[in-house]
């Protein structure tokens, strides 16, 4: 009798402890993916870019942004680091923002600029266009102190740059 | 069948035999080994059977191990895959386990060197912070090269693994 008990617990114990070995080797299988996915996902950016420059140049202004809204929201994995993958995210949003300009959508250029804004900020390029970019379309909705002040930001961050473009101390 | 018939001493011992097997064996006539068969008849036939619970103590006594046999040969069944489970599990877990901690540990990825920005870029920033529309598209035609450069160092320090 208590043979048979014990020997009724034996295939779910069994079960449980291949579960448990099948979670650990998807978690070890997911870190080495990661490592492997970022060459794939930078090559996957670039395309996007020149694809995106393909259809603006047909005047296919839809599947342009489309291709960046893509871009924009793809997470990078983690082999790649956080400051690269906020400058691939933050230029295609800073693209969006134009697009969206140039068709007169202040609005949602504004959300773009915000997006890539939220995305994190450093003293580059990038985060000085977002600031540009929020700028206008700020100034297109008639918010003019906004407008002042992302522009105001985006000049302190250009001169920091022009600074060392040209040699010179901070 | 040619049977011949039994002579006095057949006739005399049969008759005793039948008295044993009635349970008297106290006939002094009654050849010893004609009361053992008595006997041995007797407990086949059923009488003289052991209590069932006397007969379960003599068996446990005389024989334990046979009746312990059968549960431990199915313990012993049990063990061999859950145990080769449990080293695999094991084995899997602390792999995985190290996978995981390496992450946790690894420093973070060295971001690539940034290309300098040209001046000429720099400067068509600067004239688009001043909010003309005409200087800030100019400013996205600018982006082309830089991006191109930045990809670059990008690729450069991403390697796509085949």
């Amino acid at each position: 009798m208590i043979c048979r008990r014990t020997t009724s617990h034996q295939p779910l114990l069994s079960r449980a402890i291949m579960a448990a070995a099948m979670a650990a080797v998807l978690a070890g299988c997911a870190g080495c993916a990661g490592r492997a996915d970022s060459g794939r996902w930078v090559r996957r950016a670039l395309e996007t870019n020149r694809l995106a420059d393909r259809a603006l140049a047909e005047r296919d202004t839809a599947t342009a942004v489309g291709l960046l809204r893509d871009l924009a929201r793809d997470q990078a994995p983690a082999a790649v680091s956080a400051r690269d993958g906020r400058l691939v995210r933050q230029d295609a949003c800073f693209r969006l923002a134009l697009l969206q300009l140039q068709q007169d959508r202040p609005d949602q250029a504004l959300g773009w600029a915000e997006y890539g804004l939220e995305l994190g900020r450093g003293q580059d390029l990038f985060t000085a266009n977002l600031l540009v970019a929020r700028g206008h379309a700020n100034q297109a909705l008639g918010h003019d102190k906004p407008a002042a002040r992302d522009y105001h930001q985006a000049l302190l961050i250009n001169e920091d740059l022009m600074n060392q473009a040209l040699g010179r101390p901070d | 069948m040619n049977e011949r018939e039994p002579d006095e001493r057949e006739r005399r011992e049969a008759e005793a035999l039948a008295r044993a097997l009635e349970g008297d064996g106290t006939a002094e006539d009654i050849p010893q080994d004609t009361l053992q068969a008595a006997a041995l008849l007797r407990r086949t036939a059923g009488e003289g059977d052991l209590p069932a619970d006397r007969r379960r103590a003599i068996l446990e006594q005389i024989a334990p191990e046979p009746a312990d046999r059968p549960a431990r040969r199915g313990r012993l069944r049990w063990l061999v895959p859950a145990g080769t489970a449990v080293v695999l599990a094991l084995v899997v877990a602390v792999w995985g386990f190290g996978q995981l901690t390496s992450r946790k540990v690894a420093p973070a990825p060295e971001p690539v060197r940034l290309p300098s920005p040209a001046l000429e870029l720099l400067a068509s920033q600067a004239r688009a912070a001043s909010g003309s529309s005409r200087d800030l598209a100019f400013l996205g035609e600018s982006m082309r090269s830089y991006r191109r450069t930045l990809y670059d160092a990008l690729a450069e320090r991403y390697p796509e693994r085949s």
